[in-house]
């Protein structure tokens, strides 16, 4: 526990003198006004979370990235398993699928704003799409890798092909497929508040593309905080799943 | 015989989407037709008006790109090489690292203003994670046995760092630069999308504000393309730099 | 004392150890070990597994410091690793760099000594030949067999020029076959040269049929057994040497001494 402590302790050093000389320089007026001060910025933290409008956006941001890494996600796993069972469906949208993958999905965001306009639709779609890839790539490679022993078993078991899929395949891809959804859900907070940015008027993005246009560097910083918050937040938590769910499958 | 699968399944796509659209059956100022796309890249590339998008958005991820991987292979390795580096600043590394780097562009806005250098500074922080980490992790891992012919050897440091700690930890900062280049596009974008000062970024605002599609689609087909081609060339490099490495073992 | 001080006029000592002590923690794992080492000998070190020979060793080389005592090469205390004292260790694709080539990894050995570059080709060459590398000169390790890797090792260890060339089971993880070759390279070198050798092993054997010396390490603490002179006649050949009643007796001596516990 004093060795955890004192880890702690060191991690929080340079964030602290980082925080502490910006908080002197800005005093000293030796910086920019627009770079804003750090006790300035945790007294619009507290009043954002205050009057509750934090909540709000944090809302947003992450209720659209869950509901577009769902999507993506679910359907990604149907393609990776028909992708990774089966050999021609592979060669024939592999090279396609290929093709697709290499637009960023940023590039996308204004064709999917023209055919959507604004709104939660558009933002879950473009979470979709980029969380699609890793967890198709991820799924496809999970499933492949099972034991082809443990497929002819099912087989001569006679089990059906939804049955083989459901009490077979899926469990031995399971850890695979669990770690395509954790870069997935990383991608997903990435993707909502890019699309947020630059096209989407809610949300933590928005949060912090008005502040800035609005002067308000120090609502700005709050946001921005925030927002490495959840991030690191939703990581760790995810981290903290795969752990327990699939110790087993540590390598 | 499967090879061709691939390409004939993509021809049939795009004849699909030919079809559909000749017969009217979805609204063409949202979905072109392809040829209509393919015209408007053709036709953009002979006058002239795309090459400068294009080469605004090749200059600002290169720049960002480099810029990025000299910062984080130095921070890399003074942080990877030295405890104090590993228990004082990796914390606040990993705290920073999935903060969505879009964030940070409103914040380029607001304090350098619609330049270059501000595109050029969101790309590096959104690209520098990557290559930094990476580095961080190769430098930490070199072979200890190295570390004794080194001392047995009396090798000055430079000498030392040249010859065993670089090239050690090359492997993964490729593996991270590759990464690293792809983010740099997608910050190129969002950055050029936020300053329209220019680059392909602008490009697709632009034409997706004027409802120019074939030009947005365009766009994104050029997009699409710069980041297969920047991958391509650095696993071209990658391949030169680490050719003394056994083939990795297929499985 | 006066005994020493003799000894020390007709064949100067060139690596002194000097009852030295090692713990670890609460645990001592090498007690008063105290011999010295005379320019141009063969010695070869062997005992059971954690009599704390490659303790030694490192300490020779200056990569550790012992807890007690001192080891000197010739009239300095050695702390740190000395250009004169080269050490060839037993896990070679460790060892060796696998970004550079057979001829590139020797090279680095000229570079820390700051030879100049025109001077690299003849030098390496001349290594490559002695260690028989010549053909290989231009390949990655990976694409060497083990034994091959070693004698990269060897070559690069040589190419310091070292007056002693520590040797921590150099060819424990090689075939018999690859094994005997290499040990007959090694008396060769070291016979067209004056490096004083320090071999450790595992191998009874392989002990006797290289050294003119060897030191009996037994266990927990790690100290001296036994120190025995071996009057095998020289060249040694692989067959004769190891059929030579003294050479037999020898491997009596020293198979009591490592069963006796």
């Amino acid at each position: 526990m004093n060795a955890r402590a004192a880890k702690a302790g060191r991690a929080a050093v340079f964030p602290l003198l980082l925080l502490g000389g910006w908080d002197g320089l800005a005093r000293a007026h030796a910086l920019p006004d627009s770079l804003s001060r750090p006790t300035t910025i945790v007294a619009a933290l507290v009043s954002t979370v205050a009057d509750g409008s934090l909540w709000a956006m944090a809302g947003q941001t992450l209720i659209a990235a869950a509901a577009g890494w769902a999507l993506g996600s679910l359907l990604a796993i149907g393609a990776g398993i028909a992708i990774g069972t089966t050999p021609v469906v592979r060669s024939i949208v592999g090279p396609a699928l290929e093709l697709m993958r290499s637009v960023p999905p940023v590039a996308l965001i204004p064709v999917a704003l023209l055919a959507l306009g604004l709104g939660p639709k558009l933002e879950i779609l473009m979470v979709a799409f980029a969380v699609f890839w890793p967890v198709v790539l991820f799924t496809a490679a999970g499933v492949r890798s099972i034991d082809a022993r443990l497929l002819e078993v099912a087989r001569a078991l006679r089990f059906g092909a939804a049955q083989r899929i459901l009490h077979f395949v899926l469990p031995a891809a399971a850890a695979t497929i669990a770690v395509g959804l954790r870069v997935a859900a990383g991608l997903a907070l990435v993707v909502a508040v890019t699309t947020e940015i630059i096209a989407n008027p809610s949300g933590l993005g928005y949060g912090i593309a008005f502040a800035s246009t609005a002067l308000r560097p120090d609502l700005m910083f709050a946001d921005l905080f925030v927002l490495a918050l959840l991030g690191f937040g939703v990581n760790a938590l995810l981290v903290a799943a795969q752990r327990r769910l699939f110790a087993w499958a540590r390598r | 015989m499967r090879r061709w699968y691939g390409l004939m399944f993509i021809a049939a796509l795009v004849a699909l989407a030919e079809l559909v659209c000749a017969r009217g059956l979805i609204w063409s100022a949202i979905f072109p037709a392809p040829h209509a796309t393919l015209a408007a890249l053709v036709s953009g590339l002979a006058a002239g008006d795309l090459w400068a998008p294009i080469a605004a958005t090749l200059a600002h991820m290169l720049a960002g790109w480099i810029s990025a991987c000299a910062l984080g292979v130095v921070l890399g390795a003074l942080v990877g090489m030295t405890a104090f580096g590993r228990d004082y600043i990796a914390p606040t590394l990993e705290f920073l690292r999935p903060l969505p780097a879009a964030a940070i562009a409103p914040i380029g806005l607001l304090l350098i203003g619609r330049n270059d250098a501000m595109i050029v500074a969101v790309i590096v922080f959104g690209a520098v994670w990557p290559v930094l980490l990476a580095s961080v992790h190769g430098f930490a891992s070199i072979e200890p046995r190295l570390k004794e012919v080194s001392r047995t050897l009396q090798l000055t440091p430079v000498r030392a760092l040249w010859a065993i700690w670089i090239p050690s930890a090359l492997p993964e900062i490729i593996a991270g630069a590759r990464i690293s280049i792809a983010l740099a596009l997608i910050m190129a974008v969002v950055a050029e999308i936020l300053a329209s000062t220019g680059g392909l970024g602008d490009w697709l605002n632009l034409a997706e504000r004027s409802y120019r599609t074939p030009e947005l689609y365009a766009g994104v087909l050029l997009v699409g393309l710069l980041g297969v081609l920047t991958n391509l060339a650095l696993e071209r490099v990658e391949a030169y730099l680490l050719r003394w490495k056994p083939p990795a073992a297929t499985f | 004392m006066l005994f020493e001080n003799v000894l020390d006029v007709l064949a100067p000592a060139v690596l002194d150890v000097r009852h030295v002590g090692m713990r670890y923690e609460s645990r001592e794992v090498m007690r008063d070990i105290h011999f010295a080492l005379t320019a141009g000998d063969f010695v070869s070190i062997v005992g059971p597994s954690g009599c704390g020979k490659t303790t030694l060793l490192r300490a020779m080389a200056g990569l550790t410091e012992p807890t007690s005592g001192s080891v000197r090469f010739k009239d300095r205390e050695i702390r740190e690793p000395q250009s004169e004292v080269a050490i060839v260790f037993q896990d070679y694709n460790r060892a060796l760099l696998p970004w550079r080539t057979v001829r590139g990894n020797i090279a680095l050995a000229l570079e820390a000594r700051r030879i100049a570059r025109s001077e690299h080709p003849a030098r390496i060459a001349d290594l490559l030949r002695r260690v028989g590398l010549t053909r290989h000169a231009d390949h990655y390790p990976a694409q060497l067999s083990g034994g091959l890797q070693q004698r990269v090792q060897i070559a690069r260890a040589l190419a310091q020029e070292p007056q002693v060339l520590l040797m921590d089971e150099p060819f424990g993880a090689l075939d018999a076959i690859t094994r005997q070759r290499l040990q007959d390279e090694l008396l060769e070198i070291w016979s067209a040269t004056s490096t004083t050798m320090v071999f450790i092993t595992h191998d009874l054997e392989e002990a006797i049929y290289l050294g003119n010396r060897i030191i009996v390490l037994e266990a927990n603490p790690g100290r001296v057994a036994a120190d025995i002179r071996v009057d095998l006649a020289r060249p040694r050949h692989q067959l004769t040497t190891r059929e030579d009643s003294r050479f037999l007796a020898i491997r009596h001596q020293l198979f009591g001494l490592l069963s006796a516990e």
